[in-house]
């Protein structure tokens, strides 16, 4: 099975597409529970640098992008830090669809979709900025 | 005088049904391939794989084991290549880089049991007295 590749063109046109944002509370249980999932050794006490990802959608929540038959891998994640979160801040969030290129292999089209998400401290302030790379295949 | 720090550092693991459905509760990452076999197959996997965050996250707590407590993560980029499985070791790497007085630079790796290698990885540290 591949996807067809005029739904992926339709994934194209949505590129700039921004997502509601959205706010969350950093509470220590969760980054416990995050940390125990990981089998976190650290303890400098800091929140895990992947913790971030709590607060994404995967697959990406793109309008329509239910009705497209396709499977989703993840091809790749980077995460920038920009400023020190801690427990009992609150994190306003923004996922925006930044690139969509398509590629045409032997067995059918693919499609990297590039996600950007930043996270805002309470002051304003980009605390931490995640960009994905999805495969739609 | 204390012992000069490890220049690399490696860690076996080998996920299970309870590692991929924990991490899918803390993380909120339900996407069904992970732990639904059914759906995992109907996908064209051979079984239940392994979240990319999770082993990034992995290799991140590797390289922070690394660097010590000190140095802050200032960015992680991370490639997944290849699919890995539960039930299956992953043996996860980090290897320093380079190191001078702004700037750790940790490069990572993870393989699964025929030495393939699946995830790769690279994180920038910094001294922490510019931020906090």
């Amino acid at each position: 099975m591949s996807v067809d590749r005029e739904a992926l063109e339709s994934v194209v046109e949505l590129v700039g597409w921004e997502s509601p944002s959205r706010t969350d509370v950093i509470e220590q249980r969760h980054v416990d529970a995050f940390s125990s999932a990981i089998g976190r050794r650290a303890t400098s006490g800091r929140i895990p640098p992947t913790f971030y990802a709590s607060f994404l959608t995967d697959p990406p929540p793109l309008p329509g992008i239910e009705d497209i038959e396709c499977r989703w891998l993840n091809g790749g994640d980077t995460f920038e830090f920009e400023q020190t979160v801690r427990v009992g801040d609150s994190l306003t969030s923004c996922t925006r669809l930044a690139d969509v290129t398509i590629k045409d292999r032997p067995q059918g089209p693919i499609a990297l979709v590039t996600m950007t998400t930043d996270f805002f401290l309470d002051i304003g302030t980009v605390a931490v900025r995640h960009s994905g790379v999805r495969v739609m295949l | 005088m204390s012992a000069p720090s490890p220049r690399a550092v490696s860690r076996q693991l080998v996920p299970t049904t309870r590692t991929l459905v924990q991490y899918a509760g803390a993380s909120g990452d339900f996407y069904e391939i992970h732990y639904d076999t059914e759906i995992a197959e109907a996908n064209g996997l051979t079984d239940l794989p392994v979240h990319g965050l999770l082993k990034l996250a992995w290799l991140v707590d590797l390289a922070e084991e690394l660097v010590g407590e000190g140095p802050l993560l200032a960015n992680v980029e991370c490639r997944y290549s290849s699919i890995d499985y539960r039930h299956r070791t992953l043996t996860g790497h980090a290897q320093l880089e380079s190191s001078d007085s702004h700037r750790i630079l940790v490069r990572m790796w993870a393989e699964d049991d025929q030495g393939t290698v699946t995830t790769t990885a690279t994180a920038a540290f910094h001294d922490p007295a510019p931020r906090d």
